[in-house]
């Protein structure tokens, strides 16, 4: 695997066309997947993908295989995106009081919950609305995977701090996602 | 951590990540999950919750347009690294006509492949492929989210066919021609769409594929307004 990947850095760093569109291809949609809901646009995401991999493409000397290709990808990816999140730093600090305010009106009461199985395409549109700061913890944590520990390093902010905009993030989905008019209601009796 | 006769719904809200995310050593947490057994609210939270956890687990990739690989490949072929406010169209065509205006072969094969990738996104969508986002998932678009949607983007291709004012000035005559071709191309996909809508009136896809054809035009024609408006900046340059 790891040779693989080193292989075909090489044969990028040569010029081989083959080989980018052959990493491109293996990776884009992961890449994609990520950016769109990082940024909560799919127009920026285009962008962006653009700009990871002609980065890559010019960085790829300095691949040395210590973790695989498509790690590194991501993670130049991750720093790209939140490159271009820090421009819209004001209008994320906007967002995230508009956000605490929601939160503080939702009433408390018994209330129909969500289906067990939530539409992805519902989801995507429903992450798609959230605020910046929350949206990007969200997508690291609950999509990607990593551990608070992890997104507090990428986003540069504290552990305590991801947790915090995790939460809000799933409290404004819940909200989001009841009331998406094409979702069907139900709920579920056990926990 | 309040006891079982103090504890309320706002210490399982205070928790829930805590106990979802499976720190299992969360302190009070039997008393918690005792209070959430009986209390209809926090059960509800909870399983929603969870529900949202499992279904963001499930998030698929998301192929992009085709257009991106063929702006990547111009981008590292001419040697551009930096990132570019313009378009992506932009991008591609300005780069190919130099500051000199004169439209170079190779360049012109860069234009033409993201014109082509147009086609071909046209050729896949009325071929019958997933939709880029749904994965096989029901929801879609609701009616009045759909005909919004529909009225802005033809509201918004109407004022860019008039800011573009007819025939493209100043691209050669083979760009010029891909450049129609595709239109042509992607009006034949709106219209199939709206003649499947027309026979089934609700159907997502074809919602999706009328959504997708005339954001597909919209981009197309912003383009080749910001690259008209390149082409005058310039001649004006040269024309004093």
């Amino acid at each position: 695997m790891r040779a693989d990947d080193l292989e075909l850095a090489r044969r990028c760093r040569e010029g081989d066309a083959a080989a980018f569109e052959a990493l491109y291809r293996a990776h884009a949609g992961r890449i994609f997947g990520l950016l769109t809901r990082m940024t909560g646009s799919a127009q920026d995401a285009e962008d962006l993908l653009q700009d990871v991999f002609v980065h890559a493409h010019r960085k790829l000397g300095s691949f040395r295989g210590e973790s695989s290709l498509g790690t590194w990808l991501y993670r130049l990816a991750v720093n790209q995106c939140l490159d271009r999140l820090r421009g819209r730093q004001v209008r994320m600090a906007r967002a995230t009081d508009s956000l605490d305010a929601e939160d503080a009106a939702e009433p408390a009461a018994a209330a129909p919950a969500l289906p067990v199985a939530i539409a992805r395409i519902d989801l995507e549109r429903a992450i798609a609305q959230l605020p910046d700061g929350c949206r990007a913890a969200f997508v690291l944590h609950d999509v990607e995977g990593l551990d608070h520990r992890e997104v507090g390093a990428a986003l540069g902010i504290s552990e305590g701090t991801s947790k915090s905009q995790v939460h809000k993030a799933r409290m404004k989905l819940r909200v989001l996602l009841r009331g998406m008019g094409t979702m069907p209601r139900g709920a579920l009796e056990t926990v | 951590m309040a006891d079982d006769t103090t504890l309320t719904c706002a210490h399982v809200a205070a928790a829930l990540d805590d106990l979802l995310d499976g720190r299992a050593e969360h302190p009070g947490r039997a008393a918690l999950e005792a209070h959430v057994a009986v209390c209809p609210s926090c059960r509800a939270l909870v399983a929603d919750v969870r529900a949202i956890r499992v279904a963001a687990r499930t998030l698929e990739p998301i192929e992009p347009p085709p257009a991106v690989w063929a702006a990547v490949r111009a981008r590292v072929d001419s040697g551009r690294v930096a990132a570019s406010p313009l378009s992506r169209l932009d991008r591609l065509v300005v780069w190919a006509t130099g500051w000199g205006g004169v439209l170079q072969p190779a360049a012109a094969v860069a234009v033409l492949a993201l014109l082509v990738s147009s086609l071909v996104w046209v050729g896949t969508r009325l071929g019958g492929a997933p939709p880029r986002l749904s994965a096989g998932q029901s929801g879609g678009s609701a009616p009045v989210e759909f005909a919004v949607a529909e009225a802005e983007y033809s509201d918004a291709i109407a004022r860019l066919e008039e800011a573009a004012g007819g025939a493209p000035r100043g691209l050669d005559p083979v760009t010029n021609a891909a450049l129609r071709a595709t239109i042509d191309e992607i009006d034949s996909a709106i219209g199939e769409a709206r003649d499947a809508l027309a026979r089934q009136p609700g159907d997502e896809w074809s919602q999706d594929s009328l959504l997708d054809a005339l954001g597909s035009k919209v981009a197309l024609l912003q383009d080749t307004v910001a690259l008209l408006g390149e082409f005058d900046e310039r001649s004006e340059e040269r024309n004093p």
